[in-house]
């Protein structure tokens, strides 16, 4: 839709927007509320002094140490002035290279009492150190408390009511932000516009006001199932940051009266700055996720469902597990270049987790991500599956050698498709905790598939999917999407009920286009496909854009969304679009500080709010059209095959 | 899932049962001497308006009244049943004044838009994503427009580069008319490929008049050419499709109208 910038009318209204400023610019100017604070060097001086960076520059010294001996070594003197020097420069800027890191990665942020510093459930790109104060950690917060919609169940009524009275102005909206006075309004003064009241409920947090309340949190189970951290140097959502999980626990600070809780909050690049460069950081931070995260993730793994929990979180189990990541984590950035080379490059662009041919001392667990199973076909690779998380690769293989007591390589290549976090767990823990015990052994032995594939190109892959359909959703990392739109295009009759469903369901404006790449006869429209790892809830300055709790749904809270467009840029599926609202009149909103329009983010919402579900798949009558799991693969198969 | 072979077979085996049922149903009751024309005639008005709520149910779209597509296979099937009940009805004799004639005609219209309807939303679209680029319909004349003033701009490229009007002259003679809306409409619709192909073959035949330069220049037009044929061809196969339901639902309206004039006369005069 073309824009028409309307010049100042009676019906214009004017709304003041935080503008999210650019990734580039500072951390600290991307204020989550209120005026930004800047980090200063004196800041960077204060944070120099916590454990973890002291750490850091401990590390820094010894290399520094280490080559200053290998140098006096070499020589077989000691250093004069002009070398000391030299490795004196060296240090600096090595120094000067972790302060620019915090300087622009790192904001000092207070938190009032019982002020939200994560919340459980929320997609974090950034993880948080405990300066002064205490935080407390909620395992178990009642959603309603945290603002986030919970599983309700929609009213045919108001249905009915919102179609009858869709407006004809196109993104006709009644506000476009929330006010104060919608903040601390009763529900009942909300009632007058339905359709607005649970992203009222929504923003009331996500806006993050701060309004102190003893008993906010609770005098209910919350309360017993917390844990307090009181010392200052603790991490906080640190692992949520590097893997993209969602944040498993609610924090709120928790300090005494006349006090304020500081943390220093690090966005995601930072942290993978200090974690790539200095080893004390990585193992600092490996060693966060061993003690409270491995041994409740593995226990959610087939191959150690039935191990204790005591003896999962032994420190010998628990060490000898390594957590490794591959890939690019802005995998989307580099998304539209890779899928523009041909495929011999794109293959080299993944990095090798495990090699066909290689011996396995263990398998792998995929933690987070995507990889691609492959083995090699005449000079390129014949892609065969793709695993997602708690996948494991290299079992068969990890049987047969302690079965046979000689190592078997691995059959088939393990490549990264984007950004894959992997545990590596080593064959003596296999053999003693899964191989030896038979039941689990037996049941493990029925679910393997036969890595027995055709040498055909044209046959199935091992799922049942055409190996050129599988390259294809691989090549296009459609295997992210949990709801992604499928059309098959000998049964689509480009009749656009779909998309007048579509529109007539979200007040006359369709979110998706039935458009996009096809292969064989499926295309895959641009439609939100809800993704596993959604890419584009990185960077939200107000966390407008998230995923419900209770159905997995990537959905918009239109109100607190100020139109920065991050994530209509980070998606790479290109389903995000930006719309410019209007009032009753038909007049585009301005924004008050200057003259540019005010743009909402916009994408399928999967009809949350229809008694029907996604009105789209339900209005084609051709059965041409599918929301589609891409993990569950029998079920695609049984649709494509139909 | 059920496969659509399953699917087929099943509908189709139930349509049978109720076609021999209804034949039973009305030889019973003609048998007995009972009224078993207006038996016939109040099912087949109660199986055209259940067939008629298919396009109210599509606006509807809020409603939690089966999926579209399940109201789609009712529509095929209870409309194959439609065809039945208007024979057991009507018979195959000669039908009675104009009421009647214009009521037959009106059936068997909105019957056969709907198996020619049936056949082309299964046909039409493999055939529409084999023959090239799949276009949204609405766009296509912009689409038009856009590869108009590209080949427009290729001519002026051409006697700039070539100092020779010799393109710009074929292209005013035989092409330009080509790119200023859809051609070989009649073809496309019948899917015969003749006219298009025949086009094509005569822009190849220009090659021989024209410089290397000048054939360069011709080879992007004749590409123009070629997507501007799948261009025509989505236009009339899209239109198609959209078409046929202007002629289906008007007259499946005028269709109830009178039959529903038809069944209150037959009420009024019944003895």
């Amino acid at each position: 839709m073309p824009l028409t910038v309307q010049p100042d009318t009676s019906g214009t209204q004017f709304i003041r927007v935080n503008r999210a400023m650019e990734g580039d610019e500072p951390f600290w100017k991307l204020a989550a509320t209120g005026l930004p604070r800047e980090t200063t060097e004196v800041d960077v001086d204060r944070l120099l002094e916590e454990r973890t960076f002291e750490m850091i520059l401990k590390e820094i010294d010894d290399r520094i140490s280490e080559k200053k001996a290998r140098l006096e070594k070499n020589k077989g003197r000691d250093l004069n002035e002009d070398e000391l020097g030299k490795l004196e420069d060296t240090r600096n800027e090595e120094v000067d290279s972790l302060r620019k890191i915090l300087l622009d990665h790192a904001r000092i942020r207070d938190f009032a009492y019982d002020e939200i510093v994560v919340r459980v459930g929320d997609y974090g790109s950034s993880a948080f150190l405990l300066l002064t104060g205490s935080v407390r950690v909620l395992q178990v917060v009642d959603p309603k408390k945290l603002g986030r919609q919970t599983s309700r169940r929609p009213s045919l009524w108001g249905a009915f009511k919102r179609w009858l009275t869709r407006p004809r102005i196109p993104e006709r909206r009644s506000r476009v932000r929330v006010n104060e006075a919608d903040l601390f309004a009763s529900a009942e003064t909300q009632v007058e516009e339905p359709r607005y009241r649970d992203e009222l409920e929504e923003s009331k947090t996500i806006v993050r006001v701060s309004r102190p309340s003893a008993s906010r949190w609770g005098d209910d189970d919350a309360l017993s199932k917390s844990t307090v951290f009181r010392q200052s140097g603790e991490w906080i959502g640190e692992m949520a940051a590097l893997s993209r999980h969602p944040r498993t626990a609610t924090v709120v600070a928790d300090h005494q009266e006349g006090e304020e809780t500081t943390l220093m909050e690090i966005r995601w690049q930072g942290l993978y700055a200090l974690r790539n460069r200095w080893s004390n950081f990585k193992r600092q931070i490996d060693y966060k996720y061993r003690e409270r995260g491995l041994a409740a993730h593995l226990q959610t793994t087939s191959l150690f469902r039935h191990v204790e929990s005591e003896e999962l979180d032994s420190g010998r189990f628990k060490n000898a597990i390594t957590f490794q990541s591959y890939g690019d984590f802005d995998w989307n950035f580099s998304y539209e270049e890779i899928r523009e080379m041909n495929p011999q490059e794109r293959l080299q662009s993944e990095p090798l987790i495990a090699g066909a041919g290689h011996y396995p001392n263990g398998v792998y667990i995929i933690r987070a991500g995507f990889a691609r199973l492959s083995h090699s076909y005449n000079k390129g690779e014949r892609t065969i599956s793709y695993l997602g998380k708690d996948k494991v690769f290299g079992l068969e293989e990890a049987f047969e050698s302690l079965a046979t007591k000689h190592p078997v390589p691995f059959r088939h290549s393990l490549r990264a498709i984007g950004y894959v976090d992997v545990l590596f767990v080593p064959l003596w823990i296999i053999d003693k905790y899964v191989f030896q015990n038979e039941s689990v052994r037996a049941e493990l032995e029925s679910e393997m598939e036969e890595f027995e594939v055709e040498n055909d190109i044209h046959a199935d892959g091992l799922e049942g999917l055409k190996t050129d359909f599988l390259e294809f959703l691989v090549e296009n990392r459609y295997i992210n999407g949990t709801e992604a739109m499928l059309i098959d295009m000998d049964r689509c009759t480009r009749c656009d009920d779909c998309v007048r469903a579509c529109a007539s369901t979200h007040d006359n404006n369709p979110r998706f286009l039935r458009h996009g790449p096809i292969e064989d006869r499926f295309m895959v429209a641009n439609a939100c496909m809800h993704c596993i790892d959604p890419v584009c809830l990185i960077g939200c300055p107000t966390g407008a854009i998230h995923r419900v709790t209770a159905d997995g749904r990537v959905v918009i809270n239109d109100l607190t969304c100020v139109g920065c467009a991050t994530c209509a840029n980070n998606c790479p599926y290109d389903n995000i679009r930006m719309v410019y609202p209007r009032d009753a009149s038909g007049s585009i909103y301005y924004g008050e500080d200057n003259t540019l329009p005010i743009q909402k983010a916009t994408k399928c919402d999967l009809c949350g709010d229809q008694v029907t579900g996604p009105a789209c798949v339900n209005a084609c009558p051709h059965d041409a059209m599918i929301r589609a799991d891409m993990m569950d693969v029998p079920s695609l198969v049984d649709w494509l095959k139909r | 899932m059920i496969s659509f072979a399953k699917r087929r077979f099943y509908a189709s085996a139930t349509l049978v049962v109720c076609i021999a049922l209804a034949v039973l149903a009305d030889y019973g009751l003609r048998q007995s001497l009972r009224p078993a024309a207006i038996c016939s005639g109040v099912l087949l008005f109660a199986v055209i308006l259940l067939l008629a709520c298919f396009n109210m149910r599509k606006r509807l779209t809020f409603l939690p009244t089966l999926s579209a597509s399940t109201w789609m296979q009712i529509h095929v099937y209870v409309g194959w049943f439609s065809i039945a009940a208007f024979l057991i009805h009507a018979g195959v004799h000669q039908t009675q004044g104009t009421l009647e004639l214009a009521l037959a005609i009106l059936f068997w219209l909105v019957a056969l838009s709907g198996v020619w309807g049936l056949y082309m939303t299964r046909a039409f679209p493999a055939q529409l994503r084999m023959e090239g680029e799949n276009v949204i319909f609405e766009r296509i004349p912009s689409m038009r427009a856009r590869l108009r003033r590209q080949s427009e701009e290729v001519i002026m490229e051409s006697i700039e580069k070539t100092e020779s009007t010799a393109l710009a002259d074929i292209y005013e003679k035989r092409i330009r008319d080509f790119f200023d809306g859809p051609r070989d409409i009649l073809s496309h619709a019948l899917g015969s490929r003749k006219a298009p192909h025949t086009f094509l073959a005569e822009i190849e035949d220009t090659y021989r008049y024209l410089s290397e330069d000048e054939r360069a220049f011709m080879a992007t037009l004749t590409d123009h050419v070629r997507i501007k044929q799948n261009l025509d061809y989505q236009w009339v196969r899209q239109g198609m499709l959209k078409l046929w339901l202007f002629i289906h639902i008007p007259l499946t309206y005028g269709l109830i109208l009178t039959a529903a004039a038809h069944g209150l006369i037959a009420w009024r005069f019944a003895g």
